[in-house]
């Protein structure tokens, strides 16, 4: 199978032309993997998809995650509610960091006529949402609805909708509460797990849930008895609303003086022809992206050679590349812990209809095992 | 060649016919009356509510872009055996003979989209299908959002495509203004064009909005078009209750290209019920804006629809409807069971 680049190497050309970017892309196609391991990674990443955890509400899919791990791992929470799966002995140590969470909408006020005042978790487009079903995540289960459209658009209409509201037909305050329904309660929208043509697929929330699956899927094919190093992973709370999880996380580990971090986490990708294609090239189906620059971190130019020396070595298609956003890892340079963000090239980002390429997701997780293994 | 004297005599009658249907079913758009429902009983026991949300949701679910009718088309059919298909397209269904002729109308189409064009890295662009005023939102509930493409091989999941919101930060804001079709590009998971083909995706495929109805608060359903979609649903509801024998004519269609100029509905108007009274044509499917549902109350007003013969002077009886034109259009099923109420009183000649 081909990767879509097609008037996109162009912009890989200009790219490294002009602005001086590393770009590694593979220069021959992903290695065949085999159909079990891509039906695996499937059914894994579609349970997390299909389970929602809105910052600060992720209990769900934290338990998922629990039973989606393999028998051998003894996980634990921690005060902040990420998990910790830990295991191997002697340095250096190393740490990962896939976060739970995914953006979306908490109750802030139920009004006296039944619609639910919201604020947003995380950043997105609230366009995006303005018109869509919903669903309220009471503590005795989903309420459905929908996201309130606004009264008139007239003929200047903006796309930014004013502040969005839910209806989940309730015509008073105490009809919406004997709903179940509590201010700071999550709201979403609905989502699925939906294949495309060839390996790609859509969902919401792919932002981080290919991580976490990235992560599962590399503990699961690893072999821990083999493992002649420490090595910790982490599926962090709140990265969307500022690295909450991953920073208690860090400031805990700081006395053990981790020898890196590797953020694993979405490579927001340019391949499409609505993003500028200034920089962020990494096409999809390419491979494991290591994420060199972006708005919270650099990684040192030693470790990313060294990382396409481990891929190299491993036959693992890795790109390189710069973007925007931030990481989990980042939090973990201040206490003296190199960030080596990897990641996995993703389209339109904190969106209902976020694209990825599973092989890339099997590139991920075998970039784990190999750093955990040989690195 | 008919005599001005004739025509001016015809004339006159639309006039006076137009003039009953106003009197009849009260003002014009926009100020639509509310009546309850009539309590006279049916001609037969309806379907519970339960049975009645499901007929709604289905018929929800399905996509008719304008033109391409096909699939909803054979659905109606499969719900209504008696029914035929004209040559205009519509869904027909009769029962009696002769005069007085009853006639109800509902549209089974909606505005979409067919592929306008394939890129060389293999999306879709989009062309919109339907010439009814949509509003300046109508594009942009496709942003971001899950699509279905009717390929030749079946139905082919896809999505729009949005603007990655890290990759914006740093650049200007831009005017706000609502997303343009001309920035739609679907991805199907194609890398070329040759990939679309093989997916049996061509040029003029219909595409929408993945349906997916969502049923909330007290038996309220959502759906883009939800208020056309259920009324047909309460037109099929109002064919099964009728009577095996009523007095003259009863006629139930459903009626194709509602977004070219009803031209479905003027050639059947044409064909079965030339000239009819105002008060025998009922014209369904219209939404009445209202935040109040669930009450059993229509709006009634006068409408028409211009065949080519005339103006065929009709009643429209609208459902009272939240979020016209979004996606979220919301309906009651109480009021589409008072809809279908009085469309078979109405059918079997009862009123």
């Amino acid at each position: 199978m081909t990767p879509r680049i097609g008037v996109r190497a162009a912009a890989v050309r200009r790219a490294l032309g002009s602005c001086g970017l590393l770009i590694a892309l593979a220069a021959r196609p992903v290695l065949a993997q085999d159909a079990a391991r891509m039906d695996e990674a499937r059914d894994v990443l579609r349970q997390l998809v299909e389970t929602y955890g809105v910052s600060g509400h992720e209990e769900a899919v934290r338990a998922l995650v629990i039973r989606l791990l393999p028998p051998w791992t003894s996980p634990t929470v921690d005060s902040a509610g990420n998990v910790i799966v830990r295991f191997g002995h002697g340095a250096p140590l190393a740490v990962f960091v896939a976060h739970l969470d995914e953006i979306g909408f908490e109750v802030t006020r139920i009004r006296d006529d039944g619609r639910l005042e919201l604020r947003t978790r995380g950043g997105f487009y609230p366009s995006l949402f303005e018109g869509e079903p919903a669903l309220v995540h009471t503590a005795a289960g989903p309420v459905p609805g929908v996201f309130a459209v606004r009264d008139s658009a007239g003929s200047a209409a903006r796309r930014t909708p004013p502040a969005l509201r839910t209806d989940v037909g309730a015509r008073t305050r105490a009809a919406a509460e004997a709903l179940g329904i509590r201010e700071g309660d999550a709201v979403t929208m609905p989502k699925a797990y939906v294949p495309l043509a060839r390996t790609l697929a859509t969902a919401r929330s792919l932002d981080d849930r290919v991580g976490c699956a990235a992560q599962i899927l590399a503990l699961r094919h690893l072999d821990p008895r083999a493992v002649r190093r420490e090595a910790i992973v982490i599926f962090s709370v709140r990265e969307e609303t500022g690295l909450e999880g991953a920073r208690y996380a860090a400031r805990v580990l700081a006395p053990e003086h981790p020898v890196r971090v590797h953020a694993v986490d979405t490579f927001v990708s340019s391949a499409t022809p609505l993003d500028p294609q200034s920089f962020a090239v990494a096409p999809l189906g390419m491979g494991v992206v290591a994420r060199a620059v972006d708005n919270g971190s650099v990684t040192p130019p030693l470790l990313v050679d060294s990382l396409r020396a481990l891929a190299r070595e491993r036959h693992i298609p890795l790109q390189v590349g710069t973007t925007n956003g931030g990481n989990d890892g980042s939090v973990f340079t201040r206490w003296g812990v190199p960030d080596v963000p990897i990641g996995w090239p993703g389209l339109a980002s904190h969106s209902p209809a976020e694209v990825l390429d599973l092989r890339d997701l099997l590139s991920l997780s075998d970039l784990i095992q190999a750093i955990v293994e040989r690195w | 060649m008919r005599s001005r004297r004739s025509r001016r005599a015809r004339a006159a009658r639309v006039i006076l016919a137009a003039v009953a249907a106003v009197l009849a079913f009260a003002p014009v758009r926009g100020a639509a009356q509310r009546v309850p429902a009539p309590t006279a009983p049916s001609a037969a026991r309806g379907s519970t509510p339960a049975a009645l949300e499901s007929l709604v949701v289905r018929l929800a679910a399905m996509t008719a872009v304008t033109g391409y009718e096909d699939a909803m088309a054979d659905s109606l059919r499969a719900l209504l055996p008696d029914a035929r298909r004209d040559r205009a397209g519509n869904v027909v269904w009769t029962r009696g003979t002769g005069a007085p002729v009853r006639v109800a109308v509902c549209p089974l189409d909606e505005v979409g989209y067919v592929v306008g064009g394939v890129t060389a890295e293999g999306y879709l662009t989009l062309r919109r299908v339907g010439a009814t005023p949509m509003g300046p939102l109508f594009d942009q509930w496709l942003e971001g959002q899950r699509v279905t493409v009717f390929g030749r091989s079946g139905a082919v999941p896809g999505v729009v495509l949005v603007r990655s919101t890290h990759l914006q930060r740093g650049r200007a804001a831009g005017a706000d203004e609502p997303f343009s079709l001309e920035s739609a590009y679907v991805d199907v998971g194609a890398a070329s064009p040759t990939d679309v083909e093989a997916l049996g995706v061509q040029l003029l495929a219909p595409v929408a909005r993945t349906k997916r109805p969502t049923r909330y608060g007290a038996r309220l359903v959502a759906a883009p078009f939800a208020a056309q979609r259920a009324s047909c649903a309460a037109l099929v509801e109002a064919v099964r209750r009728v009577p095996g024998s009523v007095s003259g004519t009863a006629i139930a269609v459903f009626a194709a290209r509602r977004h070219f100029a009803h031209d479905g509905a003027a050639f059947a108007l044409a064909e079965l019920a030339r000239g009819i009274p105002a008060g025998q044509a009922v014209f369904l499917g219209g939404a009445l804006t209202s935040d109040s549902l669930g009450y059993g109350t229509l709006g009634l007003r006068g409408d028409s629809v211009t065949t080519g013969w005339g103006v065929q002077p009709m009643g429209a009886w609208d459902l009272p409807t939240r979020y016209v034109r979004s996606p979220v259009e919301t309906i009651a099923v109480a009021d589409v069971a008072a809809l279908a109420e009085r469309l078979a009183s109405f059918l079997a000649g009862s009123r």
